[in-house]
C-alpha cells in the first residue's frame, strides 16, 4: 500500500474554524470534517505521507503514536473509498 | 424536419423526357449547413406529365450523421404517391457515404451527388454538401499517460493529443486558438496555455494555491477561475495573461465557508455565472456576476429550488442555460429559460450526466460518468433530448469537454 495520497482533483475544500468542508465535484456531494479530520487533510494538501501526518497529530493532539497512526489509515481508507483521494500510484483516481 | 431544397424536379420516366417548371439552383441554408441542389438537364419541350417532384434531405448533412431522402411535390405540401418511393441511392463518390434503404451515412465531408431512383423508375438527383463536425477539446485519462488535453471532432474522428506531460493535465477551457488548461507537474493546480496545435505551451500561473477549472471569455481578454488561496475555494477574474487576479465576490457576498467554482461565460464576455453553496438552505446554486472583482452576486431566479444545480453552461444566445441538476443521487443535464425560469430535465436513469457545453449550432455535449474511473463524452440536439449520440473514444475516458468556436 502507497503511504502518500492526495486530494482528489475535483474535490473542492473550505477550511473554517477548524473544520473543513468538501465539495466532490465528481460525485456533487458535500462532507463536513471535524477538526482532526480538517487537519489531516491540510496534512494531504501538503502532499505529507500517513507517517508524517501521523506524527502532526501526535504533536497537536493528545493521542500516542498508534491511536495517531490507526486514525490516519481509518480516514485515509474511508476517503479512498469515498473517491476523495487519490493514492501516488494510482493513474486512474484524479478524478 | 425535412429540408426543402427548392429546386425544381427533373428526370426522366419511360422514355418521357420533362421539362422543369422551376427556377433552379435554388439553395437552403438550414442549420447553418448549405444544401445544393441540382438538376439532370433536360433540353426539350415536352410538357410534365406527372406533378413536379424533387429530393428532400432531411438531418443535419455533417460527417458522421446520418441523413434521410424523401420525395416531395415541388412546392412542398403533396402527399408523395407510392410510386414515388425511392426503390434505390446511389451516391458519388461512393466512399464517402454508407447507403442504406433511404439514407445514407455520412463519413466524408465534401461534396455528395446523389441520384434516387423511384419506384416509376424515375431519377431524381441532388447534391448535398458534407460539412466536418464541430471540433471539442476534452480531458481524456489513458490507463498508462494519465490525464492530457485532447481534440476531437465529433463524430469520434480527428483525435489529436495536444499535452504529454506525466503529470495529470485536465480541465481545458478554449477560446479562439488557445487552450487554457489545469496542470499538476508542480504538484499544485497551476493554470497553463497551449495552442489548439499543440505548440506554444506556457505556464500562467506560479503560486502555492490550486488554481483550477479555468474558462476564457469568448473574446478571449478574460480568464475566471476557482482559486483555493484562502482555505476556501472562490471564484477569481484576471485578464488572459493572468494578471491582476482577483476574487470576484465582495467579501459581503455570501458566508466566508461559502465554496465558488466552475465559473461559466456569457457569449458576450460581459457576465459570468458560477456556482456557490450559499443558495437555499446551502445548497449549491447558480450566481451571476458582471466580470469585475469585488461585485455583488445574484442568484439565478429558482436556482436551486428543487436541487443543488453545478456546471453551468449559457446558450450561445445568452437566453438559456444548461446545468447538473442533482436528481436523486445522480446528475442530470438540465436547461432553464432565463426569462421564464421554466426547466427542462434532458437526461434521466442511473447514470450521472453533467459538465454541459454548447456547441456553436445549439447542440449541447455533455460527459456520462459510467464509474469512478470511466466517463464517456455524448451529445444530443435540443429538438430531439431523447437521442443521446456518444463519442466513441477508444482507450480514453473523457470529460471535460469545451467547444471549438468557429
Amino acid at each position: 500500500m502507497t503511504n502518500r495520497f492526495h486530494p482528489s482533483h475535483d474535490v473542492l475544500a473550505a477550511h473554517l474554524d477548524g473544520e473543513a468542508v468538501l465539495l466532490d465535484l465528481s460525485s456533487k456531494r458535500y462532507f463536513r470534517l471535524n477538526t482532526t479530520g480538517a487537519t489531516i487533510w491540510r496534512e494531504l494538501e501538503a502532499g505529507r505521507s500517513t507517517q508524517e501526518i501521523a506524527d502532526t497529530l501526535v504533536s497537536r493532539f493528545d493521542v500516542d503514536q498508534t491511536m495517531a497512526t490507526d486514525a490516519v489509515e481509518n480516514l485515509l481508507a474511508e476517503l479512498t473509498e469515498r473517491g476523495l483521494l487519490r493514492a501516488d500510484d494510482d493513474q486512474a483516481g484524479g478524478a | 424536419m425535412a429540408q426543402r431544397l427548392g429546386v425544381d424536379r427533373v428526370g426522366r420516366r419511360g422514355g418521357e423526357r420533362m421539362m422543369p417548371a422551376a427556377p433552379r439552383g435554388a439553395i437552403a441554408i438550414i442549420l447553418g449547413l448549405t444544401l445544393v441542389s441540382t438538376a439532370c438537364q433536360d433540353s426539350t419541350t415536352n410538357p410534365p406529365v406527372t406533378p413536379e417532384r424533387q429530393l428532400v434531405v432531411s438531418g443535419r448533412a455533417e460527417r458522421g450523421s446520418t441523413v434521410r431522402f424523401g420525395v416531395e411535390a415541388a412546392g412542398g405540401s403533396a402527399v408523395v404517391p407510392a410510386r414515388d418511393s425511392i426503390v434505390s441511392l446511389v451516391v458519388t463518390p461512393a466512399d464517402a457515404a454508407t447507403v442504406m434503404a433511404d439514407s445514407a451515412q455520412l463519413v466524408a465531408t465534401g461534396t455528395l451527388q446523389v441520384s434516387a431512383t423511384l419506384a416509376d423508375q424515375t431519377v431524381l438527383t441532388t447534391t448535398v454538401v458534407v460539412a466536418p463536425p464541430p471540433t471539442v477539446v476534452f480531458e481524456g485519462l489513458e490507463r498508462t499517460a494519465g490525464r492530457d488535453i485532447y481534440k476531437i471532432a465529433l463524430d469520434g474522428g480527428d483525435l489529436t493529443r495536444l499535452t504529454f506531460n506525466a503529470a495529470d493535465d485536465i480541465q481545458p477551457s478554449v477560446a479562439g486558438e488557445v487552450v487554457v488548461f489545469v496542470s499538476y507537474r508542480d504538484r499544485n493546480g497551476e493554470l497553463y496555455s497551449i495552442r489548439l496545435d499543440g505548440t506554444g505551451e506556457q505556464r500562467l500561473t506560479n503560486t502555492r494555491a490550486n488554481e483550477t477549472l479555468p474558462a476564457v471569455s469568448p473574446d478571449g481578454s478574460k480568464v475566471a477561475y476557482a482559486n483555493d488561496a484562502t482555505g476556501v475555494t472562490k471564484v477569481w477574474i484576471a485578464a488572459r495573461d493572468l494578471s491582476g487576479a482577483a476574487a470576484l465576490s465582495s467579501s459581503t457576498f455570501s458566508s466566508p465557508a461559502s465554496i465558488e467554482t466552475s465559473p461559466a461565460w456569457k457569449s458576450s464576455s460581459d457576465q459570468l455565472m458560477f456556482v456557490a453553496t450559499a443558495g437555499p438552505a446551502g445548497r449549491a446554486s447558480l450566481f451571476t456576476a458582471p466580470p469585475t472583482s469585488g461585485t455583488v452576486p445574484t442568484i439565478v431566479p429558482s436556482s436551486g429550488s428543487t436541487g443543488a444545480e453545478f456546471e453551468p453552461a449559457w446558450s450561445p444566445d445568452g437566453k438559456r442555460i444548461a446545468f447538473a441538476l442533482l436528481v436523486n443521487g445522480t446528475t442530470q443535464i438540465a436547461v432553464r429559460d432565463l426569462p421564464t425560469s421554466a426547466t427542462t430535465q434532458l437526461t434521466s436513469g442511473t447514470t450521472s450526466s453533467g459538465q454541459p457545453a454548447w456547441l456553436p449550432d445549439g447542440r449541447l455535449i455533455f460527459v456520462r460518468f459510467l464509474s469512478s474511473t470511466s466517463q464517456e463524452l455524448a451529445w444530443l440536439d435540443l429538438s430531439q433530448p431523447s437521442v443521446v449520440h456518444t463519442i466513441s473514444i477508444t482507450g480514453l475516458a473523457a470529460q471535460h469537454p469545451s467547444p471549438v468556436r468557429p
